[in-house]
């Protein structure tokens, strides 16, 4: 009996423990408006100082970037000495979880710099702010529409990047006018352990080709749009770069042999073009992209929290707004040697970033709607059916077209 | 014929032990190998025992170049964190992290094997539950809990502190688990002499069972280590502070969306085994019986 008396009141206290802890936040007490004394009109001696204002920033910029970013922090708070930066870096891999995490608990930084496919599911998460109104002159416009979605501006572009044709000038004297130009002289080229041209076929690095041949991968609701002769054309001109040696998805062997001085051409990343400089030096150049072949141009982003609010919003959009004027990109430009501005005033002098910007005129937008998600995995099917087990292309992306528009219907 | 028998089965159990030995060390010795390769190549793709120009260099760095990635002001140097000032960080969590989960463990082990209580068996069940349940499905939960709760001006969940409760509730169903079945070992008798003698309960556990029962109180030492020492991806969740960082965090920061630094990556990596394999020899001659028995009852 006694027993039973202790356990009904212990189970009654973790009950009340519980029901507490679930219980919501206890309002303010209700304050009356209260009534403020008509100000003395008098002439303003000087200009009030600004209210200080900490705005907090996470990315996941490389250490240069970091120089840059912390250039251009010194720069506005020259102009804005009452605004305080926090900046934290997390990983990459880290950093979206992170953030979408703290930003649905009603936390999170002011400021996101990250992926600019985010946004879009950021946006419809309410996790993110309408940066609409922030001022963007002389900003790029194909980088500005890849951040609309919906009738809003969910991030704002602070730097461009995106998949090129690097050339070691070495191995490849002159650039391709075409997709068969470009396989003729690769195959000339190659000899012993040189391969003119490593074109990789992963996925990412290769949609770019399916729009340079006339094709698409999606509609602009999102539908299929690859089941057509020309997205045939598309796998059987990657069995054509498999033929010249492109060995793999994914793995990196195209870019060591390049870095080596042993391919002609690749096709990579401009994130990369740091490294690909130090180890080539005068030989290397990014070709504009020859006919039947193309790439993805991606943005650096910065997004608004949507919970930031007040002074801190405004301080923060302010900023946002500097970062992408003239001078702001041009101190990023001049720290660090991979950044290509997304402001098109920049005076931009390095021949590779030139070469990087006018290979970015034919190239196609990042695609970041939400679809994306189910193309990944039946387009990679689809390309290893054909490129490893021989299966016949119209199969292969009639399978695929049909797994998608399973994934894009769930 | 016996001897070839014999001979040809010590053969194929020399060989599949051999076959064993390489595939263990085969990772450390990349690792060594990539570490001490002077080009910090951010893709190895092959394997050479000792690279040309073989180094210390990448060790060098990482313990004395501060990480210019975890810096609470980027501008300046002396904020950003130091090989030792995210080694200590990485002992205070792993350390509490082993402390609360040998103590709580250890309590509640000790009264689900001994005591007799309503709920006990649904308590049980409840911590096989949380251990069957995947590590990502609690973290959310957590970061609004330990977010709830104030430290002064700050949530628990960005404090070290927080971190190493957060890791607890992940080792302690197990904990609670292996340490029941160890005390279940115990002869009551034991503590019922102790109790005819005079002690009290808690003097009987303190001073019966506790020395008797090191080498399961041993392991959970060593697993609650581990686990504070080597995850990152809470940590990366939850903190917000770069001095509070901790090396496996260091060692994530590595990784970069494009490239990767392997040779320093690697560096860190081997330096950050060293901890931990000092501690398992520390409690070596208790953890091999801790291991085996604490799983059965007797």
């Amino acid at each position: 009996m006694k027993n039973k008396l202790f356990s009904l009141l212990a189970l009654l206290m973790v009950l009340s423990l519980v029901l507490a802890a679930c219980a919501p936040a206890t309002p303010a007490a209700t304050q009356a408006p209260s009534v403020e004394e008509p100000a003395a009109e008098e002439p303003a001696a000087e200009e009030p100082a600004a209210e200080p204002v900490t705005i907090t920033l996470w990315h996941s910029l490389k250490d240069t970037e970091t120089a840059g970013l912390t250039e251009i922090i010194a720069a506005y708070q020259a102009d804005h000495p009452n605004v305080e930066f926090e900046l934290l870096f997390t990983p990459f891999d880290d950093l979206r979880n992170k953030f979408e995490t703290a930003a649905a608990t009603g936390e999170g930084p002011d400021l996101l710099i990250g992926g600019d496919d985010w946004g879009p599911a950021m946006y419809d998460a309410m996790l993110v702010a309408d940066l609409s109104d922030v001022p963007t002159g002389g900003v790029n416009e194909a980088a500005l529409s890849v951040g609309q979605y919906n009738g809003a501006q969910v991030m704002l572009p602070y730097v461009l990047k995106g998949v090129v044709l690097f050339r070691n000038t070495a191995i490849q004297p002159e650039p391709a006018s075409s997709w068969d130009d470009l396989v003729a002289k690769a195959q000339a080229a190659t000899s012993g352990d040189t391969y003119g041209a490593l074109i990789e076929v992963g996925s990412f690095f290769s949609y770019g080709h399916l729009y340079g041949l006339g094709g698409a991968l999606m509609n602009a609701d999102g539908s299929p749009a690859f089941n057509t002769p020309e997205g045939i054309e598309w796998l059987e001109q990657q069995l054509t770069a498999v033929e010249l040696g492109a060995d793999a998805w994914y793995n990196d062997n195209d870019v060591a042999l390049f870095k080596e001085g042993k391919a002609g051409w690749i096709v990579d990343g401009t994130w990369n073009l740091g490294d690909l400089a130090a180890s080539l030096g005068d030989d290397l150049a990014i070709d504009a992209w020859p006919a039947g072949m193309s790439g993805f141009v991606q943005t650096g982003a910065i997004f608004l929290n949507y919970n930031a609010e007040g002074a801190r919003a405004a301080a923060a959009k302010d900023f946002i707004a500097f970062l992408l004027t003239e001078e702001a990109q041009s101190l990023f430009y001049a720290s660090d040697g991979a950044f290509i501005p997304s402001n098109v005033n920049v005076s931009v002098d390095d021949p590779l970033r030139l070469q990087s910007l006018e290979a970015f005129n034919g190239g196609v937008g990042w695609i970041v709607v939400p679809a994306m998600g189910a193309y990944w995995g039946p387009m990679e099917t689809a390309q290893r059916s054909v490129l490893s087990d021989g299966a016949d292309p119209a199969a292969a992306l009639a399978a695929a077209e049909e797994a998608i528009n399973d994934a894009l219907g769930q | 014929m016996n001897k070839r028998s014999d001979f040809l089965r010590k053969l194929l159990l020399h060989t599949f032990l051999i076959g064993v030995t390489i595939s263990v060390l085969f990772p450390i010795v990349w690792m060594v190998s990539i570490a001490i390769d002077p080009r910090n190549i951010d893709k190895p793709l092959e394997l050479t025992l000792i690279p040309s120009g073989a180094s210390f260099e990448s060790f060098r760095k990482v313990l004395f170049e501060p990480n210019p990635l975890l810096c609470t002001n980027p501008a300046v140097a002396s904020t950003c964190m130091t090989f030792g000032k995210l080694l200590v960080n990485s002992l205070y969590v792993s350390f509490g992290t082993a402390l609360f989960a040998v103590v709580l463990g250890a309590s509640a082990a000790y009264a689900f094997s001994r005591f007799r209580f309503i709920g006990r068996q649904v308590g049980l069940l409840g911590f096989i539950a949380l251990l069957m349940l995947p590590a990502t499905a609690t973290v959310t939960p957590l970061y609004v809990l330990l977010g709830q709760i104030r430290l002064g001006d700050e949530a628990l969940r960005s404090t070290l502190l927080g971190l190493a409760i957060a890791y607890t509730s992940g080792t302690l169903p197990f904990a609670i688990w292996n340490l029941k079945g160890y005390f279940d070992t115990i002869p009551a008798e034991l503590e019922e002499a102790a109790l005819i003698d005079g002690a009290s309960v808690t003097q009987a556990f303190f001073r019966i069972i506790v020395p008797l029962a090191l080498p399961a109180l041993a392991v959970t030492v060593l697993l609650g280590f581990m686990a504070g020492w080597t995850e990152f991806v809470m940590a990366w969740l939850f903190l917000e502070d770069p001095s509070r960082f901790t090396l496996a965090m260091a060692l994530r920061s590595m990784q970069g969306q494009y490239t990767t630094p392997w040779s320093t990556f690697f560096a860190l990596a081997l330096l950050m085994s060293i901890p931990p394999v000092l501690l398992f020899f520390a409690l070596q001659r208790y953890i091999v019986s801790g291991l085996t028995v604490g799983g059965v009852k007797g």
